[in-house]
C-alpha cells in the first residue's frame, strides 16, 4: 500500500456511511411521498385520511395484479393503475368523507380506519395472489459509487419523488391555481363566496393524493415483497413524520419523514435490523415525551 | 344549599341503584339467552360465543372509560390485553399447582397493568389527539417486538401454552365454567364502572375531557385523572387478557397485532363509547360479527364486513350502537315537534349519561 493512502477501515468506513445515509435518505423519501397524499388531503380538506396507506397498497398490489391475472406488460400496469387509484381516492371523498360534518371531529379517524379495514381486505380476498411476491424490477441496472453499491431501480424512485415534492411545491406557491388551492383550503367558505368551485379543487386534490399514493405504493413495491400488508411500515412512519412535524405544513414534515428514514438505517447500522423497531418507536416516545411543547403544537386539527 | 346537595346526592344515589338493577338484568338476560341458544343448538358453541363476549366487554370497558369519559384515545389496548395474558401464560407453571394460584396469577396481572398504565400514560400526558394515538401506537409495537425478540419468555413466534384453569371440580376445559368466570369478571367489571361513573374520579374524568380549564377551576387535578384512566384501563385490559388465555389455551402474538388495537377502538365506538351498555355490544360485535360473516364460508370477509357497517355507523348513528335508540327517538319527536333532534338531547332528562350506564 503507498505511504499515505487511506487506511481499509476508513475507506470501508465512508463507503459504509455513503450507503447507509443514501438507503437512508431513500427510504425516508419513500415515507415522505406516503405521507405528502395525507398532508394534501389534510390541508384541503381536514380530514386524517388513515386510508391512505391502503391507496398505496393499491398502486403496488393492484398494478401486480394487472401483470399477472391478465399478463399485460410493467409499464401498462402502471400508467392503468395511477389514475386508477387516483379514482378510487376521488370516490372514497364523493361517496363517504363528504358526508362528514365539518369539523369532523374525529369522526374522519374512525370513519377512515374503517375505510382501512375495508381495503385491506380487498387486497388480501381480491387482489393478493397467494403468497408474497417480488414486484418486477424496473431495471435491474447496478452501479458502485465510492465503494458504495447502488441499485438503479431504487434511485429512480428516489429520483422521483424529489421531482415529484419539488413540483408539487412550486406548483402550490407559484402558480396561480396552487395559491386558489391554498385558499380553498385556508377558509373554503370565503373562496366559495369570491367564485371559485372548492369542491372541484377538494377533488382534484383528493385524485392528486391518489395518484401520488400509487407511485409511492410502486417505489415501495420494488424494495420488499408484495402482499396486502405491505404498506402498513410505511404508512406509521408517515404518520408518525406528519405528526411530529405539523399536518398543517409541508416542508417540516417532509424533512422529519427523511429524518427518520435516516435515523432507522443508521440505527440499524449501529444495532442490527433486530432493534429497528424499538429504536424507531423508542425515539417517537421520546419526542412526544421530552420535546419542547411549541415543536409539538397541533394547527387544524379538530379532535374530539 | 344543604337541600340542593342533599337532592343531588339522592338522585346520584337514585340513578346508581337504577343502572345496577339495569345491569343485573341484563346479566341475567344474557345468562338465559346463552342457555336458550344452546339448548336449541343442542351444542355448547353459545357459551364459547358468549365468553369471548364478556372479555371483550371487559376490556372494552377500560378503553371505554379512557376514551368515553377521559377523551384520550388509546391504540394500545390490545397491548394492555396481550400483558394480561402473556403474564398468565409465564406464570402458569409456578402458579398450577399453589392453593390460590389465579388469584397470585390476577394480582401480578393487575400489578403490571398499573405499571404498564403508568408507564404509557405519564408521557402522554404531553399530548392529544393525533400525537396520542401514535404515541399508544409505539408502545403496542414495542410490545409486539418484545413478543418475538424475548423468545425464551414468550415462545417467539410460536408463543406459550397456558393450558385449562382448574378450579375443583370445575376447569374452563368445559365451555359452561368457561363463560361462568368470563361473565362473574364482566359483571364485576361492570358493576366497578358503574360505582366510578358516579363517583368524584368519575366525574373529573369528563370534567377533565370536556373542559380542562373548568376541571382545573374547582380543584380537579387533570394531569393526575388522566393518568388514573390510563392505569384503570390497562387494569380492565390486564385482567380480560388473564382471561383469555385460559379461554385461548395457548397465546401468541396474532393474537395482539396493531388491527387488534384498532378492532378495540372501532368496538367501543361502535357500541358507544363511555357506556356500559357499548362495552357489550362492542365485545358482541367483535365476536358475533365474524361468526356470522363464517357461516357463509368467508370469514377473511370478516374486516370487509367489519369495515363496512364501521363507515355506516359513523355515518348514520355516530353516537353508537347503545344511543340508536335515543337517537330515532328523538329523530321521531323531531318529526311531530318540528324541533331538531339536536335540541332535544339537550335536554337534561335525556342525557344518556345523566342515567348511569346502564
Amino acid at each position: 500500500m503507498p505511504s499515505g493512502a487511506p487506511p481499509l477501515a476508513v475507506l470501508k468506513m465512508l463507503s459504509d456511511a455513503v450507503q447507509v445515509t443514501v438507503n437512508g435518505v431513500g427510504q425516508g423519501l419513500l415515507y415522505a411521498l406516503v405521507l405528502f397524499g395525507i398532508l394534501l388531503v389534510f390541508q384541503v380538506s381536514k380530514v386524517v385520511n388513515f386510508a391512505h396507506g391502503q391507496l398505496v397498497m393499491f398502486g403496488g398490489l393492484g398494478s401486480l395484479y394487472l401483470i399477472l391475472a391478465f399478463d399485460v406488460p410493467l409499464w401498462l400496469a402502471i400508467a392503468v393503475i395511477i389514475p386508477g387509484v387516483a379514482i378510487i381516492a376521488i370516490l372514497t371523498d364523493v361517496i363517504v368523507i363528504r358526508r362528514l360534518p365539518s369539523p369532523p371531529d374525529g369522526r374522519d379517524l374512525v370513519l377512515t380506519l374503517g375505510l382501512l379495514l375495508a381495503f385491506t381486505s380487498f387486497g388480501e380476498n381480491v387482489l393478493q395472489q397467494g403468497s408474497p411476491r417480488r414486484y418486477p424490477v424496473l431495471t435491474d441496472e447496478t452501479f458502485v459509487v465510492a465503494g458504495a453499491f447502488f441499485q438503479a431501480d431504487r434511485l429512480i424512485g428516489l429520483a422521483a419523488a424529489v421531482v415529484i415534492f419539488v413540483l408539487s411545491i412550486m406548483f402550490l406557491r407559484r402558480t396561480r391555481f396552487g395559491l386558489i388551492v391554498r385558499a380553498a383550503a385556508e377558509d373554503p367558505v370565503i373562496a366559495e363566496g369570491l367564485g371559485y368551485n372548492v369542491r372541484l379543487i377538494r377533488t382534484v386534490t383528493w385524485g392528486a393524493a391518489g395518484a401520488i399514493a400509487a407511485i409511492a405504493g410502486i417505489f415501495i413495491a420494488a424494495r420488499i415483497p408484495v402482499q396486502a400488508h405491505y404498506t402498513e411500515d410505511a404508512l406509521i412512519k408517515a404518520f408518525i413524520a406528519g405528526i411530529i412535524g405539523g399536518l398543517h405544513r409541508f416542508t417540516v414534515p417532509i424533512l422529519a419523514a427523511v429524518g427518520l428514514g435516516l435515523f432507522e438505517n443508521w440505527f440499524t447500522y449501529f444495532t442490527g435490523a433486530v432493534f429497528r423497531v424499538p429504536g424507531v418507536f423508542g425515539l417517537v416516545v421520546l419526542i412526544l415525551a421530552f420535546a419542547p411543547k411549541r415543536f409539538l403544537e397541533v394547527r387544524g386539527e379538530a379532535r374530539a | 344549599m344543604t337541600r340542593t346537595v342533599i337532592r343531588r346526592v339522592q338522585a346520584t344515589f337514585d340513578a346508581k341503584a337504577h343502572a345496577f338493577r339495569h345491569y343485573a338484568i341484563g346479566l341475567v338476560g344474557i345468562v338465559l339467552i346463552t342457555l336458550t341458544a344452546s339448548m336449541l343448538l343442542g351444542t355448547q358453541f353459545p357459551f364459547d360465543v358468549a365468553a369471548l363476549t364478556a372479555i371483550n366487554a371487559l376490556a372494552i370497558m377500560g378503553l371505554s372509560i379512557l376514551y368515553g369519559w377521559s377523551g384520550q384515545i388509546s391504540l394500545a389496548h390490545g397491548a394492555f390485553l396481550g400483558l394480561g395474558a402473556y403474564t398468565t401464560a409465564f406464570l402458569r407453571p409456578w402458579t398450577a399447582d399453589l392453593p390460590g394460584g389465579p388469584v397470585l396469577e390476577l394480582g401480578a396481572v393487575i400489578l403490571l397493568g398499573i405499571l404498564a398504565g403508568l408507564l404509557v400514560g405519564l408521557p402522554a400526558l404531553r399530548v392529544t389527539g393525533l400525537q396520542l394515538a401514535i404515541l399508544t401506537v409505539a408502545f403496542a409495537e414495542v410490545f409486539a417486538w418484545g413478543l418475538i425478540f424475548l423468545h425464551p419468555i414468550t415462545g417467539g413466534t410460536q408463543g406459550k401454552f397456558v393450558g385449562a384453569l382448574e378450579l375443583g371440580p370445575f376447569s374452563t376445559a368445559d365451555s359452561r365454567f368457561r363463560f361462568t368466570v368470563a361473565l362473574g369478571l364482566a359483571a364485576i367489571g361492570g358493576f366497578l364502572m358503574i360505582r366510578l361513573r358516579s363517583s368524584p374520579l368519575g366525574r373529573a374524568m369528563t370534567a377533565t375531557r370536556d373542559s380542562e380549564l373548568t376541571a382545573v377551576s374547582v380543584g380537579i387535578r387533570p394531569a393526575h385523572t388522566k393518568l388514573l384512566a390510563f392505569v384503570i384501563s390497562a387494569v380492565y385490559a390486564g385482567v380480560a387478557g388473564w382471561m383469555f388465555a385460559y379461554y385461548i389455551f395457548a397465546v401468541t402474538p396474532g393474537y395482539f397485532t396493531l388491527f387488534t388495537n384498532i378492532y378495540f377502538l372501532v368496538a367501543v365506538i361502535l357500541g358507544g363509547r363511555g357506556l356500559l351498555l357499548g362495552a357489550w355490544l362492542g365485545g358482541a360485535y367483535l365476536v358475533v360479527v365474524p361468526e356470522f360473516v363464517r357461516s357463509f364460508g368467508s370469514g377473511n370477509l370478516y374486516p370487509v364486513v367489519s369495515g363496512i357497517i364501521l363507515v355506516l355507523v359513523i355515518l348514520l348513528a355516530p353516537e353508537g350502537f347503545a344511543r340508536l335508540p335515543q337517537r330515532v327517538l328523538d329523530w321521531r319527536r323531531s318529526r311531530f315537534t318540528g324541533h331538531s333532534g339536536g335540541v332535544t338531547a339537550l335536554s337534561p332528562a335525556d342525557a344518556p349519561e345523566e342515567h348511569g350506564n346502564g
